[in-house]
C-alpha cells in the first residue's frame, strides 16, 4: 500500500517505506519467532500446572531432586547469558577477539548445561522414571517433567549450535554483529524460558 | 550498553536465585511462599528481557507488542486453564 492511501497520525509510520519498530527484519521475524515460542511454552506450563491441581498430590520435591544440582545448572545459565550479552556488545563495538571468546565461553555454558541436564536425566532414569511411570506414585510427574525440560533442552542444543556457526562466521571474517544479536536473543530466551521451568518445577 | 551493566544483571540474577532457593526452603505458609517465588520469578524475567534482549532500548511499540502479547495470553492460559485442575479433582473426589 502506498503512503498516499493512509492519513491520519499514524501515516508516517504505517504508509510503507519505513520502519515501525525502527529495527530490521530479520530482527523483527526473531522477536515473531520469540513470541511464538513463548507462547508454545506458556500452554506447556499452564498444561502442567493442570495436570498438577487436577492430580491432588504431587512427588515430593526434595525426594526427588537435588536442589544443590538445579541450582548449578541455573548458575550456568545465567553466567552464560551475561557472556553472550557481552559478547553482543562487543561486536556491536567492533572488538573481534572479545566477541569470539565470549561467544566460545557461552557455548561452553550450553554445553556444560546439556551434560548436567542429561547427568540428571539419567539419575531419574535409573531410580525408575519413565514418560508412563515413577517411583514418586504420580505418573503424570514424569511425564510432564521430561517433555517440558526435554524440550528446553532441545532449545539450548540448538541454541549451542546456533552460537557455533555464528562464532565460525566471526572467525572467517563473514560475521555481521546483527548475526550475533539475534543468536543472543535465542540465547538469553532459552535462558528466560528456564527461569519459569525452575521455578514451577524446582521450587514450587 | 556497558559491559558492567551486563555483570550487575548477572549478580542481581544470582542474587534472586539465590533468595528463592533459600525462601523455598524455609517453612512459610504455601500461599505468601507461592506469591514470593512468582514474583521473583518475573521480577528475573524482566531483568533477562529488559537488559540481555535489551527490550527497555527498543520503541515503545515493539516493547509493548513483545511484553503484552506474552503476559496475556500467559496469564489467559494459565488463569483459563490451571484453575480446572482443581475443579476436575474436586469432580474425581465425588
Amino acid at each position: 500500500m502506498s503512503q498516499a492511501h493512509i492519513v491520519g497520525p499514524m501515516a508516517p509510520a504505517w504508509g510503507g517505506g519505513v520502519s515501525p519498530f525502527r529495527i530490521g527484519w530479520n530482527k523483527l521475524m526473531m522477536w515473531i519467532f520469540i513470541i511464538g515460542d513463548a507462547l508454545l511454552f506458556a500452554g506447556f506450563l499452564a498444561g502442567y500446572g493442570f495436570l498438577r491441581l487436577a492430580s491432588g498430590s504431587w512427588p515430593d520435591r526434595s525426594q526427588v531432586f537435588e536442589l544443590s544440582f538445579i541450582a548449578l545448572m541455573t548458575f550456568t545459565l545465567i553466567t552464560s547469558s551475561a557472556t553472550m550479552a557481552t559478547a553482543v556488545g562487543a561486536s556491536q563495538r567492533g572488538e573481534r577477539k572479545l566477541v569470539l571468546v565470549f561467544l566460545g565461553l557461552t557455548i561452553l555454558g550450553g554445553l556444560a548445561f546439556l551434560a548436567m541436564q542429561a547427568y540428571e536425566w539419567s539419575g531419574l532414569i535409573r531410580a525408575g522414571a519413565s514418560l508412563a511411570s515413577n517411583p514418586w506414585g504420580v505418573p503424570l510427574f514424569g511425564a510432564t517433567f521430561f517433555m517440558i525440560t526435554g524440550f528446553h533442552g532441545t532449545h539450548v542444543l540448538v541454541g549451542v549450535l546456533i552460537l557455533a556457526i555464528t562464532a565460525a562466521r566471526f572467525q572467517t571474517g563473514r560475521g555481521r554483529p546483527e548475526g550475533v544479536e539475534l543468536a543472543g536473543l535465542y540465547w538469553h530466551f532459552v535462558d528466560l524460558v528456564w527461569v519459569f521451568i525452575f521455578t514451577l518445577f524446582y521450587l514450587v | 550498553m556497558a559491559y558492567k551493566t551486563y555483570w550487575k544483571t548477572w549478580l542481581g540474577l544470582l542474587t534472586l536465585t539465590l533468595a528463592m532457593i533459600a525462601a523455598g526452603g524455609r517453612t512459610l505458609p504455601r500461599l505468601l511462599l507461592l506469591g514470593v517465588l512468582l514474583a521473583a520469578m518475573l521480577v528475573k524475567a524482566g531483568f533477562i528481557g529488559g537488559v540481555f534482549m535489551h527490550l527497555r532500548s527498543e520503541t515503545r511499540a515493539l516493547m509493548l507488542i513483545v511484553t503484552l502479547t506474552i503476559i496475556g495470553v500467559s496469564a489467559a492460559l494459565f488463569f483459563g486453564i490451571a484453575p480446572d485442575g482443581m475443579r476436575a479433582l474436586a469432580l474425581s473426589d465425588r
